[in-house]
């Protein structure tokens, strides 16, 4: 073969490669191998995960990249929202509900959470640990850092992501006692299985909502979630638990 | 609820904050045919294209006017079309099934597909530019007036901070350069200048879309200045080229400085306030007839790395085939993606298609978009 027809052979072969597929050559999964690939970052490889519904896979690849560097926090959010995802937080529900309703927080993302009703009580039991790891991942970021908007980039998103899955939280743990199996109802029949530390932590949680420090966009779940614990309190009862089994009552009325 | 989606995307049109630096080591305006090629354009490019890659090249065209004319460019990434796509009207033999129900049936079937658009726009990234080049190329010396815009709308479910975000990223540079080669007593040595005065902008801004109020802060309309003003200044790019013709094969070397000295940008706009020096070496081989030839092309652009930019933004390779100089395909590797694409040259009309992958992010696979361009030149 004359160096010519090399040449010929090369450009037909470049024009061949080039319509096979449309991967990069330096892609370290589909790319050339006899090049140094170019790897994306733990968070690109997680959010793109996270993109694809794949949550379980984001955990995977964020759990062990905070446990080698846990000082990078722009990881946290990250593995939060995997948690949130993978404990059934339709979060895009909410953001859209958000801006299209002019319902109240509370009511706009409380239609997004799993329920007792949607899904059976030990997958719930699941999601609510799924969301309370969500809520964990998140208060795991130092305070100062968390609220430092210089030293970490995504302050104030991690605060409004923080909200809404305490939010969450706070309402899927008082859901699991109020909400019928069967029916999908508020009732107070699941009550009867709920202790009085329960019933303190309902309001705790709720109250926790409320803690969290103030930034745009978490004003409005602040009041509409506190709203309920104030109201709960507010109703007749020696106890924590009969304050919530009247809240009920008023809900069914 | 689509309502709701468009006014947040106007809101933050409106909106700006930084700038990321989009246009690093390549030139600031392309040919489509180069582009097909995998962009490598130093030691062989195409039309006002010649200009902006290696002004040294004027000097090897076969006659005085190498060319005069305009040019126009449409880009449309490939999601955007799936998506026109899947929403265009049906025929009228369809189904019929819309004309055929109630007025609740057509209220809930138009509910679920704006639903379905609001979905399909927040999973597929829209990025559509146009492009306009009007030049006079000879011999001795080139000038054009050159425009290219591209806008580029995208949103996550999850962004990188964990909630999803909606980005809006728009490009423009326009100009007129004005480049000369200059022959050197050695033949195959060819040095080129070109001068240029450029008009620049490249706006990101970015909102999380569970923040309503975050969002409502881009509807500010004293912020829309930002979007469209630009930053000006005068720049100068220097090539050199090696040129060693044979009877059925030529050899060609070329390297360049682009923005000699740091072009400095001065205005409104967020930025880019400076394009960095960037200097590029390329290397072409073509393999000819009279009127049949092969190109091989590949460039090293930005060898010290002004722009931090991952290897695979600075490698440019591909193979352009012309056949009795009035059909043209390329292929190549662009940005380490294929990338192809066909002219065909109607004499006083040119057509070009390409197809190429320009990655926005800073890894292969983080933010691609898949383009098709499509080009309609009038001249000779």
């Amino acid at each position: 073969m004359t160096w010519l027809s090399k040449l010929t052979g090369l450009s037909l072969l470049v024009m061949l490669v080039s319509c096979s597929g449309d991967h990069n050559l330096w892609d370290c999964w589909s790319g050339f191998k006899r090049i140094k690939c170019d790897k994306p970052t733990a968070e690109q490889i997680a959010q793109n995960h996270l993109n694809n519904g794949d949550f379980s896979a984001a955990i995977e690849v964020l759990t062990p990249a905070i446990a080698d560097e846990p000082e990078n926090y722009a990881r946290y959010p990250l593995l939060a929202a995997a948690y949130a995802g993978r404990g059934g937080i339709d979060i895009l529900g909410i953001a859209r509900k958000q801006i299209g309703s002019s319902d109240s927080a509370l009511t706009s993302f409380s239609a997004f959470l799993p329920t007792p009703n949607t899904v059976d009580a030990e997958t719930y039991q699941l999601d609510l640990a799924d969301v309370a790891s969500a809520v964990a991942t998140l208060r795991a970021v130092p305070s100062n850092i968390l609220t430092d908007s210089e030293a970490f980039p995504y302050s104030a998103s991690a605060i409004l992501e923080l909200t809404i899955y305490q939010s969450s939280y706070s309402i899927m743990f008082l859901n699991q006692f109020i909400i019928s199996p069967t029916t999908g109802t508020i009732t107070a029949d699941q009550l009867a299985n709920m202790t009085p530390e329960q019933a303190e932590q309902v309001i705790t949680n709720l109250l926790a909502v409320g803690d969290l420090p103030q930034v745009s966009g978490n004003s409005n779940m602040q009041s509409a979630v506190g709203a309920i614990a104030t109201t709960i309190n507010d109703q007749p009862g020696a106890t924590t638990k009969d304050k919530i089994a009247a809240y009920v009552a008023t809900q069914n009325k | 609820m689509a309502r709701s989606s468009v006014a947040i995307a106007l809101g933050m049109i409106l909106g700006a904050q930084a700038a990321h630096a989009k246009k690093t080591v390549e030139p600031v305006y392309q040919d489509p045919f180069d582009l097909a090629a995998g962009g490598a354009s130093l030691t062989r490019a195409s039309k006002e294209g010649t200009l902006f890659s290696n002004p040294a090249l004027l000097h090897l065209a076969s006659g005085f006017i190498r060319w005069i004319g305009s040019s126009t460019t449409l880009t449309i990434n490939k999601e955007s079309v799936n998506t026109a796509r899947k929403f265009l009207p049906k025929s009228a033999g369809g189904s019929g099934g819309a004309s055929s129900s109630n007025s609740s049936t057509t209220d809930s079937s138009t509910t679920n597909s704006s639903t379905e658009i609001v979905n399909d726009v927040l999973k597929n990234p829209v990025r559509v530019g146009w492009g306009e080049a009007i030049s006079l190329l000879t011999r001795r010396v080139g000038g054009a007036f050159f425009s290219r815009f591209e806008l580029d709308l995208g949103a996550h479910e999850y962004g990188p901070a964990g909630l999803p975000q909606i980005e809006l990223q728009t490009e423009s540079y326009n100009g007129f350069a004005l480049g000369a080669p200059v022959p050197t007593p050695l033949s195959w040595l060819i040095f080129g200048v070109t001068a240029k005065y450029i008009m620049a902008s490249e706006e990101y801004v970015s909102a999380d879309l569970v923040d309503q109020t975050q969002v409502t802060k881009y509807s500010d309309p004293k912020m829309a200045k930002s979007l469209y003003s630009q930053n000006s200044g005068v720049g100068l790019d220097a090539a050199a080229l090696l040129f060693f013709q044979g009877s059925s094969l030529d050899l060609t070397m070329a390297a360049k400085a682009d923005d000699i000295g740091d072009t400095q940008l001065s205005g409104d706009s967020s930025g880019p306030k400076q394009l960095k020096q960037v200097t590029s070496a390329g290397l072409g081989l073509t393999l000819h007839t009279g009127a049949d030839a092969i190109h091989l092309a590949a460039d090293y652009r930005d060898i010290g790395n002004a722009y931090k930019q991952p290897l695979f933004k600075r490698i440019y390779a591909g193979t352009k085939v012309t056949l009795r100089q009035h059909l043209g395909v390329a292929a190549g590797f662009y940005q380490g993606y294929p990338s192809m694409g066909a002219e065909v040259d109607l004499f006083f009309l040119r057509l070009a298609l390409t197809a190429y992958t320009r990655e926005l992010g800073d890894h292969p696979g983080v933010a691609p978009r898949r383009m098709y361009m499509f080009s309609l030149s009038t001249g000779f």
